[in-house]
């Protein structure tokens, strides 16, 4: 993907930039939601075996949020074209 | 094949003298799911037979030998009475060994502790210390510097030592009374007081060379052991596993002087069958009824050949119980559907195939179902790789949908998918709750949701496409419906009304998790083609590159789509129908697994 330096100006920039946090923070989010789940998960399948699959699911929830994060940033790029 | 197989609970009753011929012969059907009878007028819990506890001795022995020598696999069947005289010989070279070895593996133990034990490099026990009432001897390891200090401290004392690292092994010996002095300059120098050991260290480093020596024999012998009687243990295991099924199984049962009787599931459509067996092997001294009752059968799942090994992933997630839908038949499709719309490419999904194919020979019970799952998956990876012309990142094909470009088709098929998963969901869950509560319960718990979904989409296209008229009736539709919930579920439905815009909305994994997955394919093989583009020496790194990068993405790429189509499932489907809870259906006859 070559960038055009011309077309990029400061909007775009702005825009770019918005597009980035959209999906970081919600990432980070994520992440942060993620940390508690899968520690505790790890947890309970140190006690019982059988839990592990149920605690790789439990830990993978909080994904949504970055799906979401990434929609989102789909939708503000899209306002650079 | 969609619901739990139907169950009948029967109860046996019969002439005591009859009990084994029957408990035999429901062994052999494994159709009887036995439940605990409870003890009534004249009738106690049964007594396990008198040879249980003989079987269950030789069991725990054979079971140790199985675990000690690691043994696996299936024998041949060979029956135990006609070698129970073997076994027993068997059973004494074993424990003989055993013995052996764990003498041995003590007498190591010990001389590891003398060899650590500074102290055996000057004296032992049988070294006389002489011992006085106007003497004190100190036995222990002390700091390097003890020694020096002593020498200058002026002290009359006699002393033993030998220096080993920056500590001293010393054996001391002072007049009583500068016993206090000797001390507080021992602990000065962290003293820690040793026994005298049993033997010399040079001594215990060529003894310990024999034991070490021994151990290496006894395992061989251990070895050859297991060469020569493998299959027989393991043979014998299974049948003493089976005897002590037999004999204990009238602990479930009760039994009255001449009677007993016994309770139980049997799926509906083995029963005449059963009857008649059991009949048979009575010679007609038994009486089998059904019996009708209120209580929630065992619950086993009907599924074809081809969708079973996918009911590992319901039982992950819960069994159901017995009137609800067991989703087995739909995960075979959806499941393996998300999975390759995720992953969605050629190569990928060649690699993953051959990959699971080579596991699903080699592996056993779970796992192997996975693999199965995988290679199902796979193949619908493969087809959405032709969907989306893609081969390890690159398009070798033209592409009916370009996934990374076409955005919007890709976001909009995904809520599609989702749209359709989630109706399917809550059309099985009111179907449930119809046949749970009866239909109104059904309408307003189940159908106000569907309502809803079906008003939100009216909404969304007369909006879109300025219909007026269907914006106003899914606007009407939509109050209805709310109205419908909040009958249903109270508050609590209202609450939840935004989780099906979030519900829907999580579909949009089903691009995401792809779109991730290809742009880490793409940047792997730009990168790639760039180094080798360089030409010469650049050839090495560029292998590397394509190597590594798309094991990650493969890795990353199984994995991923894996969890979030069992999520999807999980938390956006099942939720919606099924509570889960059921208990398994465990027929007697079917051997538990004891490790």
């Amino acid at each position: 993907m070559e960038v055009d330096m011309q077309m990029a100006d400061v909007n775009t920039g702005l825009i770019a930039i918005g597009a980035g946090l959209a999906i970081g923070l919600s990432a980070l989010g994520a992440g942060i939601a993620e940390k508690d789940i899968g520690a505790a998960a790890v947890g309970a399948s140190a006690e019982k075996e059988g839990f592990f699959a149920k605690g790789l699911i439990m830990t993978v929830l909080p994904e949504t949020l970055i799906i979401f994060g990434l929609v989102v940033a789909i939708l503000i790029l899209g306002l650079a074209q | 094949m969609l619901t739990p197989e139907g169950m009948v609970k029967i109860r046996i009753l019969g002439s005591k003298s009859q009990m084994k011929k029957v408990i035999n012969e429901l062994y052999g059907l494994k159709l009887l799911h036995l439940t605990e009878f409870r003890p009534a007028e004249n009738f106690d819990i049964g007594k396990p037979f008198k040879e249980a506890d003989l079987y269950s001795k030789h069991l725990v022995k054979l079971r140790s030998m199985v675990s000690f020598l690691k043994i696996g696999g299936e024998g041949k069947k060979i029956p135990a009475k006609a070698n129970l005289k073997k076994l027993q010989k068997i059973e004494r070279v074993f424990e003989k060994m055993s013995a052996g070895l764990e003498k041995l593996n003590e007498r190591k133990a010990k001389l590891g502790q003398i060899i650590l034990n500074p102290i055996s490099r000057i004296a032992t026990e049988s070294d006389k210390i002489e011992q006085a009432k106007s003497l004190k001897t100190f036995i222990g390891v002390a700091g390097k510097g003890f020694i020096d200090e002593l020498e200058r401290s002026g002290l009359s004392y006699d002393l033993m030592k030998e220096i080993v690292g920056n500590k001293a092994a010393v054996i001391l010996t002072v007049p009583t009374k500068s016993a206090k002095s000797a001390a507080d300059m021992l602990v000065k120098y962290s003293f820690e007081e040793r026994h005298l050991p049993e033997t010399r260290y040079e001594e215990a480093i060529a003894e310990l060379e024999q034991v070490d020596k021994k151990i290496l024999q006894i395992k061989a012998e251990f070895g050859q052991f297991r060469k020569y009687n493998e299959s027989l243990i393991l043979n014998m295991e299974h049948s003493f596993t089976e005897l002590i099924e037999k004999t204990e199984a009238p602990l479930s049962f009760v039994t009255s002087k001449r009677t007993f009787a016994a309770e139980g599931w049997v799926p509906k459509d083995t029963y005449e069958a059963l009857e008649k067996r059991i009949s048979n092997a009575a010679s007609d001294k038994v009486n089998i009824e059904v019996l009708e009752t209120e209580e929630a059968p065992p619950v086993k799942l009907d599924n074809p050949k081809v969708a079973q090994p996918f009911e590992e992933l319901l039982k992950m997630y819960s069994y159901p119980k017995n009137y609800e839908f067991d989703p087995t038949i739909i995960l075979l499709f959806t499941f393996s559907l998300f999975f390759g719309f995720m992953l969605g490419d050629i190569g990928y999904g060649l690699v993953l195939l051959s990959l699971s194919a080579f596991l699903f020979f080699k592996l056993k019970g779970a796992l192997k179902s996975i693999a199965y799952i995988a290679m199902f998956s796979s193949v619908s990876a493969i087809i959405f790789g032709i969907v989306f012309g893609e081969f390890f990142g690159l398009e070798i094909i033209r592409p009916v949908i370009h996934r990374a470009e076409e955005i919007q088709t890709m976001i909009i098929v995904s809520i599609i998918f989702g749209l359709v998963h989630i109706s399917a969901g809550l059309i099985l869950g009111f179907i449930t709750k119809y046949k749970e509560h009866g239909l109104p319960h059904a309408i307003f718990e189940k159908g106000s949701w569907l309502l809803i979904e079906f008003a939100a989409a009216a909404l969304t296209l007369g909006i879109l496409m300025k219909f007026q008229a269907l914006t106003y009736s899914g606007a009407a539709l939509m109050v209805a419906g709310i109205l419908m919930l909040l009958k249903g579920e109270g508050i609590k439905g209202i609450a939840e009304l935004p989780g099906l815009l979030s519900n829907i909305l999580s579909y949009m994994r089903l691009f995401a998790i792809g779109l991730a997955s290809v742009s880490l394919a793409v940047v792997v093989n730009e990168l790639g083609v760039k180094m080798l583009e360089s030409g010469g020496i650049w050839f090495v790194p560029a292998i590397f590159v394509f190597l590594i990068g798309h094991t990650v993405n493969i890795i990353l790429g199984i994995s991923g789509p894996f969890l979030q189509s069992l999520r999807l499932h999980y938390f956006e489907f099942f939720a919606k129908f099924l509570e889960g809870g059921g208990r398994q259906y465990f027929p007697f006859g079917k051997i538990k697994k004891w490790r």
